[in-house]
């Protein structure tokens, strides 16, 4: 089954719709875009369900409450380019895991 | 996305708070955004912060909820000196030289500007045009060249 990929940022509009495109075009070049479903969202909806590990990955552009920091990859690098390979491996290993 | 050509070079904010003021009441007097986008980017910034340390200079990219928007607008300003903002993501401290304040109305019609204007901030060369601009006219063309 496909794996949930939630990608959140502050107003749920812009941030995390750029993330997403890079995100789901890394996937494309790596033949994995089947394996996920995005969703994208603010990060005032989602503290809950990401607490209760509702979504397989998730990806944030915004500062999260420290209480679910642990499940959250910073996806910051996907917008300045610093790093960015770092965070896209971070989320091809979860998809592999 | 950049039809007003809203550019406000070297001003001279005492904070980051005085920035999006100051940009934002021009998108106000060009009625690109309601009387009600100011306190809610100052708000959002508080709350959700939009620096980021890009490879050449410190950027914000100030934005919020579509309802206080009109059309779909980026201002660029250009501060003589870089007030602080924090990075999005890791609250890190982020010397902010340029803003780039986004009005967006619906977020997929617009992920190609975005993407461009990510693809800007990334790029050294045409960062340091927009720092070395003598006049607005530079700074729109600097911005069409990379087809924003």
């Amino acid at each position: 089954m496909a794996k949930s990929l939630m990608v959140v940022c502050g107003t749920g509009i812009a941030t995390s719709t750029v993330a997403t495109g890079k995100i789901k075009s890394y996937l494309e070049e790596q033949g994995l875009s089947s394996e996920v479903h995005f969703l994208q969202s603010k990060i005032a909806d989602e503290v809950s369900a990401i607490g209760n590990d509702e979504y397989d990955i998730v990806v944030s552009t915004t500062m999260v409450p420290s209480s679910i920091k642990d499940k959250v990859i910073n996806g910051v690098p996907l917008l300045t380019g610093i790093g960015a390979d770092k965070v896209f491996e971070e989320i091809k290993a979860k998809i592999e895991a | 996305m950049f039809d007003e050509e809203i550019v406000l070079l070297d001003i001279t904010p005492k904070d980051s708070t005085e920035a999006l003021s100051i940009v934002s009441d021009e998108l106000i007097k060009k009625n690109v955004v309601k009387e009600s986008y100011k306190d809610a980017i100052i708000k959002r910034e508080e709350e959700f912060p939009t620096g980021l340390n890009a490879p050449s200079c410190g950027i914000a990219i100030p934005h919020t909820d579509a309802i206080h928007v009109n059309k779909p607008q980026i201002a660029i300003a250009r501060l003589a000196q870089p007030v602080k903002f924090l990075q999005m993501g890791d609250g890190a401290d982020v010397e902010a030289k340029l803003i780039f304040m986004l009005a967006l109305k619906e977020p997929h019609a617009q992920l190609e500007t975005l993407q461009k204007l990510m693809a800007l901030i990334q790029n050294e060369t045409a960062v340091a045009e927009l720092i070395a601009a003598k006049d607005s006219k530079t700074v729109i063309n600097v911005l069409k060249e990379n087809d924003l």
